[in-house]
């Protein structure tokens, strides 16, 4: 642990200690035993797969101990005021709930509880969602359910209109202008849970500038779309195919970026029926591995979940 | 001497001294003949009754053919005594009682004693004959009319499945008092060719026969060629039991019982009856009435409610479910994880599936929680996307303290009414954050009980409810299951 690090465990700790007296001696033993303030953990090398939350005991007590909140305005305090330890903008504070969550999923209170400490906290929806994206990497899977479950209540889903991913197109402009790549476990995330609008996101967050390179994508996309909303609204038969679709299909899989590839592989996950011969197999061995893992992983799943008539 | 000599000697010397005047014919109780033929073997003759029904060797119509037929068979030839029946003493059905008669009625009382026994006309018909006479089923030598003799045969018909067997709930028979009903009986989806299954073939509904007569053959006739019988659940290839004239032949039963499932293999909606009867007679042992199903209910649970068996008495929504089940209904239960905030999911492809591919026109849909916020988004879709379905209505909804559900931790009160619903119940309370944390439902418009449904913690029984009780209400389970039965047809 660095000296920094400690120096700032040990302010938390205090300020923790202050707001909750009668559980210092939670923070007294969490100083004791030294415990990793760093909230998420991205080890070098293989960032992308070892995001990790360590759980900081005294928040881990103090989120608990919510439920003993003497009335309404207490709680709202005491949540409002964990959110605001330190100086991450609510950071850890959310990490450390999204612990708490997954630790006690089996108690059905529990989502009560953080849905209820998360509004009290007056964190904004971007402060929330910039908190949790990261663990869509995380290495426990049921903090990465519990993400992509959080995630999809700020995506604001409805019937009559699309999910808005308007947070992740920002995440995603960040990277591309720091010169980094796009985060690959938010783009399938966006992409699994509505491929055309994580599409059209992509074209923005990937901040192409050329109408040329533009126009191509979002054609391909209104063409898909067209297909799919004739189907929805019964003006083709449900499970209608379209030689144009195809032909757009077969064209955005073989575009020179990958996530206009992964479009494609997600798409054919759920509509494998529109896709040109080889093509689901051509994904398959894609020289991106995001885009063959992508395909691989849904073969997969159709051969270990085959459709039964 | 002959035996055979011997009766017809002693029928000639009746009928000479008849004809003589000189000999009265014996009235008295008659020399079994087993015991007049003892000093010889007896042969077989033919002692099947002439015209019809009518029995012409029993010549006093005693139902006996032994020695007490001479004198009323010689009376009828000599005398032109009136016989017994119509056909008394005719055995060659020639309409006179002669001489030609006398050989055949000396063949008719030669031949060995019959046995009589329950001969089974209907399956609540009974009368004691011999097997000759019996016009029906005959239960064998001895067998007595005893109490529902004749309804020997029985089908049960059971609930409908759920993908690869009954789960999430358990085998139901159909009751006997509900199997010929055409609301609560066996209810069956319409499976017609193209239907697809996403859950596997689970539209057949399985039937039981089982029979107390093992020895005798059973068939079932249908009333509506829709019906179709299979020996397996899953139509293998070959296991369809065929219909002549919509009747099976003899049931392949083993040690009385067998299973078969019964399809409706029709694009449209109809009532069949499947009558189990003996190959050998046309009577109905057992009846039971199929419908095809015209509605679907589904049930979602709240948060951490999954469904199970046997049914968590605290997941109040799915005990309403079961119950629903058992009344008739098909009911589909589901974590409310299955619908997306918008709608979409498994649950949506199930309630598409039924109005698209099995004809079904009326939805139900009530939850409990996240389940009755996920009520509403399915609702919602369904009426969105009504164009692409088909027409169908949405014809009972409930919230039982409805929580939207745009995730596991969304806590908004879902006050918004199910869009379209024909009729929507709603119970809610209003708790505090000692006791459920603030997870309220909430009145909603237009909703009963009037006008924006009930905050249970105003009635005796449901004071100082918790988020975490109010779905475990008797008051408020009956009040859900009694309004979705009387609204929705099966």
């Amino acid at each position: 642990m660095s000296k920094t690090t400690l120096t700032m465990t040990t302010v938390v700790a205090r300020q923790i200690a202050a707001l909750f007296g009668r559980w210092g001696f939670a923070v007294l033993a969490f100083v004791i035993l030294g415990a990793e303030a760093s909230p998420a953990v991205a080890e070098d090398g293989e960032a992308a797969k070892q995001v990790r939350i360590n759980p900081l005991m005294n928040y881990q007590s103090a989120i608990a101990n919510l439920k003993s909140a003497s009335d309404t305005e207490s709680f709202d305090r005491q949540a409002k005021d964990l959110a605001r330890l330190g100086a991450d903008q609510g950071l850890t504070f959310v990490e450390q709930l999204l612990h708490y969550h997954a630790q006690n999923q089996g108690d059905p209170a529990t989502s009560g509880l953080v849905g209820r400490a998360l509004e009290s906290s007056r964190l904004s929806k971007v402060q929330i969602v910039r908190a949790v994206v990261t663990h869509l990497e995380n290495v426990d899977p049921i903090v990465v359910s519990l993400t992509r479950d959080w995630l999809r209540g700020y995506e604001d889903h409805s019937v009559t209109r699309p999910p808005d991913f308007s947070i992740y197109r920002d995440l995603i402009e960040e990277a591309v202008r720091a010169g980094r790549d796009a985060p690959t476990a938010l783009v399938r995330h966006m992409y699994q849970s509505d491929p055309g609008t994580a599409f059209l996101t992509m074209i923005r967050g990937m901040q192409l500038r050329d109408p040329g390179e533009i126009k191509p994508l979002l054609w391909g996309e209104h063409v898909v779309a067209e297909l799919l909303w004739k189907r929805r609204y019964g003006f083709v038969e449900s499970r209608a195919v379209d030689p144009a679709v195809t032909a757009e299909l077969e064209k955005l899989s073989r575009h020179s970026e990958w996530w206009v590839r992964l479009y494609v592989v997600e798409c054919l996950n759920r509509h494998p029926e529109l896709a040109a011969h080889g093509m689901r197999d051509r994904l398959t061995t894609d020289r991106d591995e995001r885009v063959r893992d992508a395909a691989r992983e849904a073969v997969e799943s159709k051969s270990a979940n085959p459709a039964r008539d | 001497m002959h035996p055979m000599n011997r009766l017809a000697w002693l029928v000639l010397l009746a009928v000479g001294a008849a004809a003589t005047g000189g000999a009265d014919p014996p009235t008295d109780a008659p020399l079994p003949i087993a015991e007049f033929l003892s000093k010889g073997p007896t042969e077989s003759a033919d002692g099947q009754p002439r015209g019809g029904d009518c029995n012409a060797c029993d010549a006093n119509c005693d139902s006996l053919h032994d020695l007490a037929d001479v004198a009323p068979f010689v009376a009828i030839m000599i005398d032109g005594a009136p016989g017994c029946s119509p056909c008394a003493g005719d055995l060659d059905a020639s309409n006179s009682v002669d001489g030609g008669d006398v050989q055949l009625f000396v063949d008719c009382l030669l031949a060995p004693p019959v046995s009589t026994g329950a001969c089974c006309l209907g399956a609540g018909d009974c009368i004691v004959t011999a097997e000759m006479d019996c016009a029906g089923v005959w239960l064998g030598a001895e067998s007595e009319c005893s109490a529902a003799a004749c309804a020997f045969g029985q089908l049960t018909a059971f609930r409908p499945q759920h993908g690869t067997g009954y789960f999430p709930f358990t085998r139901t028979e159909v009751s006997e008092a509900d199997e010929e009903s055409a609301a609560t009986g066996p209810g069956i989806r319409v499976n017609h060719p193209g239907d697809t299954d996403p859950a596997g073939e689970d539209d057949l509904i399985e039937l039981r026969i089982n029979t107390t007569q093992v020895g005798i053959p059973l068939a079932i006739r249908r009333t509506h060629p829709a019906l179709r019988l299979w020996s397996t659940r899953t139509k293998l290839a070959g296991s369809e039991v065929s219909f002549v004239n919509d009747r099976t032949s003899d049931l392949a039963l083993n040690a009385g019982s067998a299973t078969l499932w019964v399809e409706w293999a029709a694009a449209a909606h109809g009532e069949s009856d499947l009558l189990l009867e003996p190959s050998a007679a046309s009577f109905t042992l057992d009846a039971v009435r199929f419908h095809s199903f015209r509605s679907i209910v589904t049930a979602l649970g709240g948060e951490g409610q999954v469904p199970s068996i046997p049914v968590d008495a605290n997941n109040g929504t799915f005990v309403v479910a079961i119950a629903l089940y058992q009344r008739g209904f098909d009911v589909h239960q589901f974590d409310e994880d299955n619908v997306s905030a918008d709608g979409s999911g498994a649950v949506y492809n199930e309630i598409v599936t039924a109005i698209r591919d099995r004809l079904v026109g009326e939805v139900s849909i009530f939850g409990y929680s996240h389940g009755g916020g996920s009520t509403h988004d399915l609702s919602e879709r369904l009426d969105n996307d009504r164009a692409g379905i088909g027409a169908f209505e949405i014809a009972a909804t409930s919230y039982v303290d409805a929580v939207e559900n745009d995730s596991d931790i969304d806590m908004q009160q879902e006050l918004r009414r199910p869009p379209s619903t024909g009729y929507h119940a709603n119970h809610f309370q209003i708790g505090d954050l000692f006791e459920d944390l603030l997870l309220d439902g909430g009145p909603v418009s237009n909703s009963e009980p009037p006008p924006t449904g009930l905050n249970v913690e105003t009635t005796p029984w449901g004071a100082g409810s918790t988020h975490f009780q109010v779905d475990d209400f008797l008051n408020v389970r009956n009040f859900i299951e009694s309004n979705i039965a009387t609204r929705v047809t099966p």
